[in-house]
């Protein structure tokens, strides 16, 4: 327990000074921005915050966070192959699937601030522009809606994470991967498949209300995230050896003929 | 033996249709610096690997203070400090903060284990400095300082002076025999620089092809270089048959029209001079000699020697 812990606030210090984190910030004020234009396109002049943080919920889940998620849990343990310091920890000892399962807590956390950041700025776009229907009940609401979507958002994107950590840089495969994954979201929510879905599972669970009658099922959504912490798990079980994870693939040489000139 | 700290039994790497290590028994005694002296690619990495649980043998067994490491590695690894090929650190942090997470994850008790660790090794305590900006040399001794931070009994060095400048390769190397004599640490080290491990070592294997062909003290390494009389003459042919017919030795080897060595030192030197000259062979120089250490390598590797 007492190496868990150190090994999750060794990896909030392997952060510091990481640009990468700033993609991250950048990605959840642009969503927050992009629900505002969404929520006020409609020129009937009524801009409401249940539209906006519906909006912003919408654009989490479809465009930002299984991205978001992927790319800097991938770029996370990425960092171990490229910067050589996977045996250095392995000797410590460390195994593979302490120091996997304390990246995979730490992205957890790093999930819920960015959401954190996410309700934050759409309430204070909210204040700043006086929606009209901001009362207390709508703040408590779209706080714990936007935040657990993205948790929900991250145990949907688990398995891709374990599977692409097993290979040095394969987790840009997983970047893109997870991009279709959340964006296919927009596509079968709202088709009685939102509660299938592992990306959309969480709406149903949170009482997302941005979807016309929509009917959830509440078991079959928490199933379908269950099913996700399984895979993620019994991956994260067989996780290969020191010597699979960094040997590189020997890239073979197609021989030359000569074909002399005569 | 009960003193021996690492030993290995026929301990066999292949990867592929390659046997990277063969048949490899290994014993490190304890308070002594082991030198493994081999080639580039001779297999001292690979056997390091092994001993450190990052690459599984393919055959053999390996005990370390006394126990088969298959299921101990969390006892055993704790009690060892190693730098296996150039230190993997993170690049955004400055060399105390890497020590401190490391230092974090052993669970090293003392506060200033970090801070001793640093000045044992020459590098600046809480320096501003990324690692990001240090250079190989400055990478080696934080490599070092992480592997004896937390006071460990044994340490596993693979080319630990690499990329160092020539005071900092004294400067470790000072710093090594310290940590055995001193404090009585067994030390495993690799080079592929024999006058390194010569300097070092007080008990030598020699590594080639993945074979240990040899593995002795140091001392009896010295001993066992042969002696010769080494003769600069006329005519090296004529002074090989006055060699068989008047002193009955055929021990003895032609180097080129002109140089001989003989093996058989118990021959007076000053009769064979004197024979040689009364047959009119020229003695230009006649003095006994060792081997040296590369040349009893070359020898035993069969090849061309090692700097």
């Amino acid at each position: 327990m007492k190496l868990m812990y150190n090994l999750v606030t060794g990896e909030f210090i392997k952060l510091k000074r990481y640009s990468i984190l700033w993609i991250g910030v950048v990605t959840v004020f642009c969503s927050v921005l992009l629900a505002a234009f969404q929520s006020s396109s409609g020129g009937t002049g009524d801009i409401r915050y249940e539209h906006l943080y519906n909006n912003v919920i919408w654009n989490n889940y479809s465009l930002a966070f299984p991205f978001l998620i992927v790319l800097i849990g991938g770029y996370l343990i990425n960092r171990e192959f490229t910067d050589n310091t996977l045996k250095t920890v392995l000797t410590l000892p460390v195994s593979f699937r302490r120091l996997l399962l304390a990246k995979m807590i730490t992205i957890g956390l790093l999930t819920t601030l960015f959401a954190v950041l996410s309700f934050l700025s759409t309430f204070l776009l909210a204040m700043m522009f006086q929606y009209k229907d901001l009362s207390w009940a709508f703040i408590i609401k779209s706080m714990y809606q936007i935040i657990g979507v993205s948790v929900g958002n991250y145990i949907a994107v688990l398995p891709i994470i374990v599977y692409f950590s097993r290979k040095r840089n394969a987790f840009f495969t997983g970047v893109s991967l997870a991009f279709v994954y959340g964006f296919c979201g927009i596509f079968v929510a709202g088709r009685q498949l939102t509660d299938y879905y592992p990306v959309t599972a969480a709406l149903g669970l949170l009482g997302y209300t941005g979807q016309e009658e929509a009917v959830y099922q509440l078991p079959i959504a928490l199933s379908s995230l269950l099913l996700m912490l399984v895979i993620a798990g019994l991956l994260m079980i067989r996780v290969p050896r020191y010597e699979q994870l960094t040997n590189k693939p020997r890239k073979q040489r197609p021989k030359k003929h000569r074909n002399r000139m005569k | 033996m009960n003193d021996l700290i690492i030993q290995t039994k026929q301990l066999t790497k292949i990867y592929g249709e390659q046997k990277s290590v063969s048949n490899l028994n290994l014993h490190v005694r304890k308070g002594r610096i082991y030198g493994l002296l081999g080639r580039n690619g001779a297999g001292k990495t690979t056997t390091m690997k092994m001993l450190l649980g990052l690459t599984k043998p393919t055959e053999g067994e390996i005990s370390i203070f006394g126990s088969d490491i298959q299921g101990a590695e969390g006892k055993i690894y704790p009690r060892i400090g190693n730098l296996i090929e150039t230190p993997g650190f993170y690049p955004n942090l400055t060399g105390s903060e890497n020590l401190k997470i490391l230092a974090r994850l052993r669970g090293v008790p003392h506060q200033n284990a970090v801070k001793r660790a640093l000045e044992v090794v020459g590098l600046p305590y809480n320096d501003k400095k990324l690692l990001a900006q240090y250079s190989l040399g400055m990478k080696q001794r934080l490599g070092i300082a992480n592997a004896i931070m937390h006071d460990p009994e044994l340490l596993i060095l693979d080319e630990p002076i690499n990329g160092l400048d020539p005071i900092g390769i004294a400067e470790v190397r000072e710093f090594i025999k310290r940590l055995s004599v001193e404090q009585g640490k067994t030390i495993l080290i690799s080079s592929h620089i024999l006058s390194e491990i010569a300097l070092l070592a007080d008990d030598i294997g020699i590594i080639d092809h993945g074979v240990l062909l040899e593995e002795s003290s140091l001392e009896m390494l010295e001993k066992k270089n042969s002696r010769y009389v080494h003769f600069i003459v006329s005519s090296a042919g004529q002074a090989a048959r006055i060699l068989e017919l008047d002193f009955h030795t055929s021990h003895f080897h032609i180097d080129d029209d002109y140089s001989l060595r003989l093996h058989d030192t118990n021959i007076d030197v000053a009769a064979i001079t004197r024979k040689f000259i009364e047959s009119g062979i020229d003695v230009s120089e006649a003095h006994t000699q060792n081997d040296t250490l590369e040349d009893y390598f070359k020898r035993v590797t069969g090849g061309e020697g090692i700097a």
